[in-house]
């Protein structure tokens, strides 16, 4: 058999493509073709060689550039954030609005921890400073409805923030897929 | 395999619904792979990471028109080859004959390579036509199929099987000279 044909059975039974005829009819051949079996250990050299070649990798910091061009460093989680935003306004309505401690057991706590009783204070000034944004209409007593309230102004108050001090990443529809990408043997 | 293919999956889905992990973690499993790919065609690091970098902006951009049915890691590659031939195309680089006005460039082999037997082939690999380096790293490297290579290239699956014949031939008759 030529040597050419050969050449062209030891490429396709290096990519697996020869069929069990191919393989014995080159086996037969290599076993008596010293020309043929140096062809051979060289192909099969470089095959081992190229399936080992390295992997290079970009310079530190490529993941974070590319995040932010795709603007996820701007993306504000408000969904996440509105869960924890309504959950804490939620507890603190409902613990002031339904608490199983008598005011005169707080009371008591409180004065026996100063450093508490101040704590408490700001705190109070704060809830009661929101309390006056969010639930403008509330007066001293707290109804079932002021917590619901509160909860879905918590969430809007949450979303219009979120949208308002950072942008929503949009992703480009108007980009070339490589679908329709240039054929480069053509031009 | 069909795990991994699995979580690639999931990978992609939740990478649509904007999630930056996903796409910390795609990014983590294909840019090695693509920016060598890019690099061996390239052979110039800073031109390798812009083209790796534009390859992954266009990659996550048009991810909502990904055909879910098929192999991801084919499409990034295409839009890794379309991005590299744009590269070639503004810098006004012939793509198939750019290694006859092209030097050899050592900058690969001597900043990454240690081994005499790698440093080698990576010299050889880099005196083969652009063409023949890609279908050599698709089909050895990164070890696609003709048929997937066919997809990425655009090219017929005989012209790849000619030319890689070719280029390992040649490779074979490189490496033997510079021995």
């Amino acid at each position: 058999m030529k040597h050419k044909t050969i050449e062209i059975l030891i490429q396709k039974s290096l990519d697996f493509e020869a069929n069990a005829e191919e393989e014995k009819i080159l086996q037969a051949h290599l076993s008596g073709c010293k020309e043929c079996q140096r062809f051979y250990q060289e192909m099969v050299q470089i095959q081992k060689a190229l399936y080992g070649l390295t992997e290079f990798y970009p310079e530190h910091g490529f993941n974070e550039r590319l995040l932010k061009k795709l603007g996820f460093r701007k993306i504000f989680a408000w969904t996440k954030t509105a869960k924890v935003f309504a959950g804490a306004w939620l507890a603190s309505i409902l613990l002031l609005a339904f608490s199983p401690l008598p005011g005169k057991a707080i009371n008591q706590i409180l004065t026996s921890a100063p450093a508490l009783m101040r704590i408490v204070n700001t705190g109070k000034v704060i809830i009661s400073s929101l309390s006056h944004v969010v639930m403008p209409f509330a007066k001293n007593s707290f109804d079932i409805v002021w917590p619901i309230i509160g909860l879905v102004s918590s969430i809007i108050i949450t979303y219009f923030f979120s949208k308002a001090i950072y942008p929503v990443r949009k992703l480009d529809a108007n980009i070339k897929s490589p679908a329709q990408g240039q054929d480069f043997l053509t031009g | 395999m069909k795990n991994n293919i699995e979580k690639v999956a999931d990978l992609i889905e939740q990478a649509r619904k904007n999630d930056e992990d996903a796409c910390q973690k795609i990014l983590n499993l294909y840019k090695g792979r693509i920016f060598s790919y890019v690099y061996r065609m390239v052979r110039n690091f800073h031109d390798a990471e812009d083209i790796t970098f534009d390859t992954f902006i266009k990659c996550f951009k048009a991810l909502g028109r990904f055909d879910t049915s098929k192999k991801f890691s084919t499409w990034l590659f295409t839009i890794a080859h379309n991005t590299t031939f744009d590269f070639f195309r503004k810098n006004k680089q012939e793509y198939e004959y750019l290694d006859e006005r092209h030097g050899i460039t050592d900058d690969i082999v001597e900043k990454s390579e240690k081994k005499r037997k790698m440093a080698q082939i990576e010299k050889a690999l880099i005196q083969l036509p652009p063409l023949d380096r890609e279908l050599v790293v698709l089909f050895h490297k990164e070890e696609y199929s003709y048929q997937e290579i066919s997809e990425i290239l655009k090219i017929p699956v005989t012209t790849i099987k000619t030319r890689l014949h070719r280029a390992r031939k040649k490779l074979s008759r490189l490496i033997q000279e510079t021995k």
